[in-house]
């Protein structure tokens, strides 16, 4: 499927594939039903937003593209989702392969307590063997990536721990490209963060869009305004709409995705 | 539905009535300007004059207030629209407040001419009213974001245009036969090119309307 985006007034089109198809996709918490019936098509190389009210379903749908939820026993998923054409809800499909293909950072940053050189060889180590040279290189290539580099280069043998707030979330960013997965998943990934350390984060998550899929979901709307090519608007585990992000802040399908990013919600 | 923030929900009111007010004051205007061009009562063209400052106030006031609303709650979807809206009807506004002061001053240039009277108090009359009208009308569909009323007065500005075509058509006849009568033609031909930027203007205000309910741009469409 091709997706038109406009962006802002210059309305450029611009055609993307379909990096993960979610199709029918129902989740349970136990009896409790988290989604209901989702379908929805993921560009690849932008960056797509969930938004919505608390407890819509928004982290639920980012946590089934990696199937994080299978980490809690009750919960499960029936539907589809391709990604790259492969359904990775099938039991079949390689958890630990697919973690390498979709790389998660939460909303609290979450070094591991280790160096900073560490955190980011960590993961790259249970995917590939490098040797000494290769893995300072891809350090040093993910630290860049994720803007930390200059700050961090002087003290990579220091604990992640000792990090600002900002540079930790930055350094789980790094973390999470290092293994060079497809997709980046970012579940609320600036709402511990000051101002200035947000807009860095947006800034690179914009840059790192020309070399991955990005699905975010943010309390935030401005910021899916802001850093998004496409917005989902959630409420009670449904998907209400699916619209080029340019679009549906300005003129939206659905009556209730207006009420909400209006504020006329409740 | 209301903005869960009370105080948005103050703000946005407070604009909307505000370009009413606004509004109110022009329309006021117009009528003394039309009256003082059938009268040739000097006291309203100072009236129109003087009141003039308070409609450039009132753009200033309701700009500021729209940026104001913008920063603090950078608003999306139709309070988006309503808001830059809301400012490009204050500009038109604006607009029209200038084509009245220019309209009063002629006002005074007739005094002293007798030529043309029958024309200035039939025709531009009539033009002048179905301006007034578009105007008025333009303001209540903008108060009620009301479509249907909106649709109509950009339909009216059609008939505004013609007439003044026609008016034109009337002056220039005269004009060939009578040379003398130029200067006093070219007075009422711009007096009435005054009252049909009017008409132009209050069909914007209708474009807005449109906008803002539905969300699709009028302007410019055939």
């Amino acid at each position: 499927m091709a997706f038109q985006v406009a962006l802002g007034d210059t309305a450029v089109a611009e055609v993307a594939t379909t990096k993960i198809g979610i199709k029918n996709l129902n989740f349970f918490y136990g009896t409790f039903q988290g989604l209901r019936n989702i379908t929805l098509e993921i560009p690849e190389r932008q960056v797509t937003a969930f938004i919505g009210p608390s407890g819509c379903g928004k982290s639920t749908l980012l946590r089934t593209l990696n199937r994080m939820y299978s980490l809690y026993p009750g919960q499960r998923a029936e539907g589809e989702i391709n990604l790259n054409g492969v359904n990775v809800l099938d039991p079949k499909h390689d958890l630990n392969a697919l973690r390498g293909q979709v790389g998660m950072v939460f909303q609290k940053p979450t070094p591991f307590p280790m160096s900073i050189y560490d955190n980011i060889a960590f993961g790259v180590k249970l995917y590939e063997s490098l040797n000494r040279s290769d893995m300072d290189e891809r350090v040093e290539w993910a630290l860049k990536k994720a803007a930390l580099w200059t700050e961090a280069k002087d003290k990579l043998n220091q604990s992640g721990l000792s990090l600002s707030g900002g540079q930790q979330q930055r350094l789980c960013i790094a973390r999470g490209i290092a293994v060079k997965p497809e997709v980046l998943l970012l579940d609320e990934p600036t709402s511990a963060l000051d101002p200035i350390s947000t807009a860095r984060i947006e800034e690179l998550v914009s840059e790192l869009r020309t070399d991955y899929t990005i699905v975010m979901v943010t309390h935030n709307m401005q910021q899916a305004a802001r850093v998004s090519q496409h917005t989902a608007y959630m409420y009670l585990g449904e998907l209400i709409e699916f619209t080029p992000t340019a679009q549906i802040f300005v003129k939206p399908k659905d009556k209730r995705t207006e009420d909400y990013i209006t504020g006329r919600f409740g | 539905m209301e903005h869960t923030s009370k105080q948005f929900e103050i703000e946005l009111e407070d604009l909307r009535s505000g370009l009413l007010a606004m509004g109110g004051l022009v329309e006021a205007q117009f009528e003394r300007a039309l009256e003082a061009i059938a009268s040739g009562d000097e006291e309203l063209v100072e009236v129109v004059l003087r009141e003039e400052k308070r409609v450039n106030d009132k753009q200033i006031e309701l700009d500021r207030k729209s940026m104001e609303i913008i920063a603090k709650r950078q608003p999306a979807a139709v309070d988006l629209r309503q808001i830059i809206c809301t400012m490009q009807a204050v500009n038109d506004l604006e607009r029209i407040g200038d084509e009245i002061k220019k309209i009063a001053q002629r006002a005074r240039q007739f005094q002293a001419s007798e030529r043309f009277q029958t024309l200035r108090l039939n025709e531009v009359k009539r033009i002048g009213s179905v301006a007034q009208d578009m105007l008025k009308e333009s303001l209540n569909s903008f108060a009620r974001l009301d479509v249907i009323s909106a649709s109509e007065v950009i339909g009216r500005d059609a008939a505004v245009d013609e007439e003044f075509e026609r008016i034109m058509r009337l002056l220039v006849t005269y004009m060939m036969e009578d040379p003398r009568t130029i200067s006093a033609g070219l007075d009422v031909a711009f007096l009435a090119k005054a009252i049909e930027r009017v008409a132009d203007h209050a069909k914007n205000i209708g474009e807005y309307v449109i906008h803002i309910v539905q969300g699709k741009d009028p302007r410019h469409a055939g």
